[in-house]
């Protein structure tokens, strides 16, 4: 079970690396360093992911599914 | 802090200045890109063989990002621990690859020529290094959430 747990963890840090990737950096790679904008942009999305895993998560847990 | 050193991309950068020489002219994209699956493999290996040297900064996936330990006991700490390990393992290779698939993707184009271009070679380099650098920053704020959240429950 707890084997489960970090599988999961590990799931959503590779899940939320990616996305945020996609969204937040250009891939024109016009340089190897993040810029300001790109910084508060990886925040931002990191935080909002976040809610929405765990607002996912109560919906799944109220133990209907969400009409 | 289980702090993860490079090797993978002090390879590529490695193999990627190697190829000015005589016979760079033989070794087209297909083995560029094998080459550099090559090298990351023969990272792992060494890797694999000590853990205490882990392969890939950056990954920043430390063990207290994925459960907390020293509440444990002794025993259990150590089963956790080898747990984490086996998952890091795998877990770098697939970044790797995944790393690999995407510079790929977003900076080769044309093949025109069998050797990679020197623009797609900058344009590789910095596209690790930044992925890196994010892999990093999301990491640093996974681990606030986490610990904000254990908190607060």
């Amino acid at each position: 079970m707890a084997e489960k747990e970090m599988e999961y963890r590990v799931e959503l840090f590779n899940k939320m690396t990616q996305t945020c990737f996609n969204k937040c950096v250009d891939n024109k790679y016009k340089e190897s360093e993040l810029n300001m904008g790109e910084n508060s942009c990886i925040d931002r999305c990191v935080s909002k992911y976040w809610h929405v895993t765990s607002l996912i998560g109560q919906l799944l847990g109220s133990g209907r599914p969400p009409m | 802090m289980y702090q993860l050193e490079i090797s993978t991309i002090k390879d590529v950068r490695l193999f990627l200045k190697d190829r000015k020489g005589p016979k760079a002219k033989r070794k087209h994209s297909t083995g560029a890109m094998m080459r550099l699956v090559g090298s990351g493999v023969s990272s792992f290996r060494t890797f694999s063989e000590n853990p205490r040297r882990p392969l890939i900064r950056g990954s920043s996936m430390d063990k207290s990002m994925l459960a907390d330990l020293d509440s444990l006991p002794e025993a259990d700490k150590q089963r956790m621990s080898a747990m984490i390990d086996q998952l890091q393992i795998r877990d770098s290779l697939r970044m790797y690859n995944s790393l690999v698939e995407r510079c790929f993707n977003d900076c080769v184009d044309t093949f025109k020529h069998k050797s990679l271009q020197k623009q797609e070679e900058t344009c590789v380099r910095r596209c690790a290094e930044k992925f890196l650098k994010h892999s990093m920053r999301v990491g640093m704020r996974f681990a606030e959430l986490n610990q904000g959240a254990a908190t607060q429950d």
